[in-house]
């Protein structure tokens, strides 16, 4: 089609839908004269036009299918769609549950979230491939497998909830578990042997309780195994390969199911498949411990034990090969050897035979001395244990308590310390090192203007800037450690600012010097003072340094590599290096902990956690400190790594944010930063010419309010917002009282209520993950919930709902099943009617009842103000941005106060008379306004002012 | 990483008409988009399924410093994002698809996108291969389509964008829409 052609058939097609129905036929005769083609063309356009239904709701979807980055091992990128298997898509619901994401495709179907909408907790679905039989006894088989698999009651199995089934759709409902799997791990390196025992005994224990109920695995492989952040182990999709098998009986075995002959997934199971499977010879629990081998055997090497490039290759390999031990860290205890060895014998007459032996051979030393001397010193374990004299040798040396090393649970590393605020100043404080003898506290703060360094001696209150005549340092953040001390506590090193080489300074003050190279970054000094490692941030690849306490004579002991690495310590005994290590030190980033011998070789990694790490602290011999987010990016938080385990804790419950730690060298005190949010009522007069800054005044309230934000004027009672700890939700002040009106319903309350003339309230609520439309008492008593089948959109913390002036009816934005709108609804009906169609958000109804105004959804930061009258007529108003939902009347209805944009501070005002637009405020920027009212007076304009403001607190332990 | 900074300065330079500016921008971007998605789809949340609007958006956020960025700055920044997030989605797709059919990658036709029979959604080939057959017809419209369906911009921000009227924009959404949907219905077309 010429471009000419084109622009004809547009143009008649937008001229014929602007005419109705009846009416487009006859123009397009008209129109398109004999020229036939031409008008077939409009009306195919016309015909799909009619049909149209939601086209970007469709497209919306699209989301599941996106960027596997992640993923390990060709069967992971492999669908095992079949053509009439359905897929699921979020919204959908399979009988009592609620699809809420796709989670991946495994090898019998793919994997979906979803919640249990009875009991209110969030499952995995795995659905079924392949059609459903028919066959009786299939279907009878299947269900019995599954009720044998749902008996299976183990901390480290993933639990089998049931089966739902539907005309189309089988699924197994499953136990959902957070994580990275086995084989995600193993993908990233070789697990530390202690580590990878850890894993290994919770994967015995799991086996083991399993082969007691006669139930075997059969599929058993990393894919398989999911390893939580705090260490817990859960074996997944235990035999299922029996319950859905194909029709060849108990002797077939799962790999050469019918459902699942996709070239990949065969190549990732046949490389734990143990010879009598690779034969098609009927299999028990043995062919389980041949796959425990393999996999305790590819968590040391790196290495699968049977590797090949085609099945038939990894078949033979497994027949007939032995697994090249060589690849076996020097460092694998003989017992552990031993049980690979046995694990792996071809001939399962011969192989060990009950899982549960391997265990006596995996566990920790200290175990099995505490047992041994606790039952009084005779060892039960037969052969190969550990001589007496080791066993005395380690007692002698007092093993940093080798009673913890029996517990799982370790106490806190803050029990019994105490707390004290190191400074309380005015502005932030960031970034706080205490010297490695525990006497010096050093850090950054802006006391003075600019950010400087300040020390101070503990216990002497006493604080000096020891910058102060230098030029600025670098702009801060508080996400990279930025001075620190030398070994012997004299000297302070610090990064003048980007690109500059790093400087040191005796801690008394004087002429700082340059000592590192430019570009370098976070000397660390070992314990006895003599050696630094530092790293290289000039060079992309962040090599790690060694170099003798001047910092001359380096080496490098760690090359380059695809990720960033930061922050190195020396461990306690100058045996490791510990350091950052992960994608782009950001605050959202994906950090580990790995550590290295400074002899240099290959580093290890310590965690699998992933969270932005920064601040590495060593406490003691086994743990660390560190500062990091969670997972769901609350934070920064303080946790402690456990070293041999790799498991990490957050210390210091509570809703202190830490965002810097560092640890005396005897451990004995700590110096952390705390970050303190915080947000107050404000308010400014709304006066003929522009009010400054010094215009502004805190509301004045009759009782403090510790944080508080999201004002709302009624016309006898303030209502705000507080969010901190016990006293989070909704509360009023009215007649000098205050009284806390609700708290959150599954979530914390994060919409400021709209208030009725006579003071009643409503709300937008957080239920069961929907936004809904609540209306209460002015006390916070009687609440309902109003048009339930409405979820509300909009603005955050903008509110998003409106009462009519004469408090009779509401107007919100939202989108019910038919589509989205601006919807107003009689209070006493709570049945919704649309008064506009589209997606319109944040109305606000005048006080004179004769207009609403509203605006559209963007993502871009502005929305445009638009207006309608109460009975649906359209209405123009003058073309404004603002930001989205940062509007509200005058108490007379005669303009309309609004913020331009997010970020904004000031404040302007539409005059509806005029159409004219004057700026109210010129406001210093001093804090984030997030929402705002006008007084009933019409004389101020009342908002909120967020800070975050940071303090030092010095930690003293306990002698331990 | 690219601070904020200067992912501004770069849009900002760019919208001047500075082209080695884009060129520093898109992989930035691009690198943006994959790691945030990578993440998303790591840890799946509550109500949270992946969306490339609310990825872009967020991607936005992160890169872009907000009170510097201006209207002008912000629309080509989408516009960029929104072409970077069709070809991240699409060449997803044509691995997923390709390996599905176990011999190695290779192009796949728009038939094969239709493999995946879920009745509600628009598989991701079938629309890109259609929107390619859109750009030789209306490269405005082609432009449009992908600004929405990838960027999230409503059609008063394509508008904007595309220096077109409101009501212009509108007209031309609907145009695009029945184009689109004439297309994707028909399951005979090969390529």
């Amino acid at each position: 089609m010429t471009d000419e052609r084109w622009q004809r058939v547009k143009a008649i097609f937008q001229a014929a839908v602007e005419r109705r129905p009846e009416d487009r036929e006859s123009f397009l005769v008209s129109a398109t004269g004999d020229d036939a083609a031409l008008r077939r063309e409009v009306e195919s356009l016309l015909a799909s036009d009619a049909q149209d239904v939601s086209f970007l709701a469709r497209l919306q979807r699209l989301g599941a299918a996106v960027l596997a980055e992640s993923s390990a091992g060709l069967h992971e990128a492999v669908s095992a769609t079949t053509a009439a298997r359905p897929l699921l898509s979020p919204g959908r619901s399979l009988g009592t549950y609620e699809i809420i994401g796709h989670l991946g495709a495994g090898a019998m179907g793919d994997v979906y979230r979803a919640r249990d909408t009875r009991l209110n907790r969030e499952v995995a679905l795995k659905v079924v491939a392949g059609p459903i039989p028919e066959d009786p006894n299939r279907l009878a088989r299947f269900r019995r497998e599954a009720q044998l698999l749902a008996a299976l009651n183990h901390p480290n199995i993933a639990a089998i909830y049931g089966v739902q089934e539907t005309a189309e759709i089988r699924a197994l409902v499953l136990e959902l578990v957070e994580g990275p799997t086995l084989a995600d791990r193993i993908g990233q390196g070789p697990i530390p042997h202690e580590r990878a025992l850890s894993i290994a005994r919770q994967i015995v224990d799991a086996l083991e309780a399993a082969h007691e109920q006669g139930i075997v695995h059969r599929d058993f492989k990393p894919a398989n195994v999911k390893v939580r952040a705090d260490g817990v182990v859960k074996v997944l999709d235990f035999g299922l390969a029996k319950a859905l098998g194909s029709s060849g009986g108990d002797a077939q075995p799962a790999p050469f199911d019918t459902a699942a002959t996709r070239e990949g997934i065969i190549l990732g199971t046949a490389a734990y498949m143990a010879p009598e499977q690779a034969k098609a010879l009927p299999v028990d629990k043995r062919a389980d411990i041949w796959a425990f081998g393999c996999v305790l055997f590819e968590m040391l090497a790196g290495r699968a034990a049977f590797r090949g490039e085609t099945v038939t290759d990894v078949l033979a390999a497994v027949v007939k090969d032995d697994p090249d031990w060589a690849l076996l860290p020097a460092t694998t205890p003989v017992a552990v050897r031993r049980v690979l060895q046995r694990c792996l014998v071809k001939n399962p007459r011969l192989r060990l035979r009950d899982v549960g032996d391997a265990r006596i051979e995996l566990e920790d030393p200290a175990d099995v001395i505490g047992r041994t001397i606790a039952s009084g010193g005779s060892t039960a374990h037969g052969r190969g244990w550990l001589p007496w004299a080791v066993v005395s040798a380690l007692l002698i040396a007092g093993v940093a308590g080798w009673n913890a090393w029996g517990a799982r649970a370790a106490t806190s590393p803050l029990a019994n310390a105490t707390f004290t605020p190191f400074t309380n100043w005015e502005g932030s404080e960031e970034g706080a090192e205490i010297s490695p003898n525990g006497e010096l506290v050093a850090f950054l703060s802006d006391r003075e203007g600019e950010f400087d360094i300040w020390v101070s001696q503990v216990g002497t209150g006493i604080f000096h800037n020891l910058t102060r005549d230098l030029p600025p340092l670098a702009a801060s953040g508080f996400i990279v450690r930025k001075l620190g001390f030398s070994a012997d506590s004299a000297q302070i090193w610090f990064n003048p600012a980007d690109g500059k080489p790093p400087m040191i300074i005796p801690w008394t003050g004087g002429t700082p010097r340059p000592f590192l190279p430019a570009g370098t970054n976070t000397p660390s000094w070992s314990p006895d003072g003599t050696s630094l490692v530092y790293i290289d941030k000039a060079n992309r690849d962040d090599p790690i340094y060694l170099a003798d306490y001047t910092g001359a004579d380096k080496r490098q002991i760690f090359g380059p590599g695809p990720f960033k690495n930061m922050n190195p310590v020396w461990s306690p005994d100058s045996q490791w290096v510990y350091f950052g290590r992960g994608v782009e030190p950001q605050d959202e980033s994906e950090i580990d902990v790995w550590r290295l011998r400074p002899t240099g070789g290959a580093p290890e990694r310590v965690t699998a956690q992933h969270l932005a790490i920064n601040f590495l602290a060593p406490l003691d011999a086994r743990r660390l400190l560190y500062v990091a987010r969670a997972e769901d990016r609350s934070g920064p938080w303080l946790w402690s790594l456990d070293i041999p385990t790799g498991v990490s804790t957050r210390v210091a419950s509570g809703v202190d944010q830490y965002t810097s730690v560092s640890t005396s060298r005897d451990g004995r005190r700590i110096v952390a930063t705390v970050a303190n949010p915080s947000a107050s009522l404000w308010r400014v007069p709304l006066l003929n010419r522009q009010a400054e800054e010094g215009d502004a005044e805190r509301y004045p309230l009759p009782v403090p309010t510790g944080f508080a934000y999201a004002p709302r004027l009624g016309r006898q009672a303030l209502f705000y917002l507080s969010e901190r700890g016990t006293d989070d939700g909704l509360w009023k002040i009215q007649d000098g009282e205050a009284s806390l009106l609700r708290r959150g319903l599954d979530s914390p309350l994060s919409e400021p209520p709209a208030v009725s003339r006579d003071g009643r309230l409503a709300v937008v609520v957080r239920r069961q993950g929907k936004r809904q439309l609540s209306i209460m008492a002015g006390d916070g008593t009687s609440v309902q919930t109003l048009a339930a089948s409405l979820q509300i959109d909009g603005a955050a913390g903008q509110g998003g709902v409106d009462w009519s002036p004469d408090g009779t009816r509401l107007v919100v934005g939202g989108h019910d099943e038919k589509g989205p709108g601006l919807f107003v609804i009689p209070v006493d009906t709570g049945v919704p009617s649309r008064l506009l169609e589209g997606t319109w958000v944040n109305p606000v109804w005048s006080p004179r009842n004769d207009l609403i105004v509203f605006a559209g959804r963007s993502l871009i930061g502005q929305v445009e103000l638009r207006g309608v009258r109460p009975d649906g007529t359209s209405v123009e108003l003058p073309q404004v941005m603002v930001r989205p939902g940062g509007y509200r009347f005058l108490p007379d209805g005669s303009g309309l106060v609004y913020v331009e944009r997010i970020q904004s501070q000031d404040f302007w005002l539409l005059d509806f008379a005029t159409g004219e637009r004057r700026q109210l405020t010129h406001l210093a920027n001093q804090g984030a306004v997030r929402t705002f009212d006008v007084t009933p007076d019409g004389k101020y304009v009342v908002f909120d002012r967020s800070r975050q403001s940071s303090n030092i607190v010095l930690i003293e332990r306990p002698k331990q | 990483m690219a601070s904020p900074q200067d992912v501004t300065a770069l849009l900002a330079g760019w919208s001047r008409g500075d082209s080695g500016a884009l060129s520093q921008l898109v992989p930035l971007v691009y690198v943006e988009l994959r790691r945030i998605a990578s993440r998303q789809l790591g840890r799946e949340r509550v109500g949270h399924t992946l969306q490339p609007t609310a990825l872009v958006h967020e991607v936005y956020l992160r890169l872009v410093d907000q009170r510097q960025a201006d209207w002008q700055n912000r629309a080509h920044f989408f516009g960029v994002a929104a072409q970077l997030m069709r070809r991240i989605l699409v060449d997803h797709a044509r691995r997923h698809n390709a390996v599905k059919r176990g011999d190695g990658v290779r192009c796949v036709s728009v038939e094969d996108a239709h493999d995946v029979p879920a009745s509600d959604q628009i598989p991701i080939l079938a629309l890109d291969h259609a929107l390619d057959r859109l750009q030789k017809v209306d490269s405005a419209l082609a432009t449009m389509v992908e600004l929405r369906a990838f960027g999230g911009l409503t059609v008063d921000e394509v508008a904007q964008v595309l220096k077109v009227s409101p009501s212009t924009a509108k007209r031309d959404w609907r145009t695009a829409k029945a184009w689109l949907n004439r297309e994707l219905g028909l399951t005979d077309r090969r390529d």
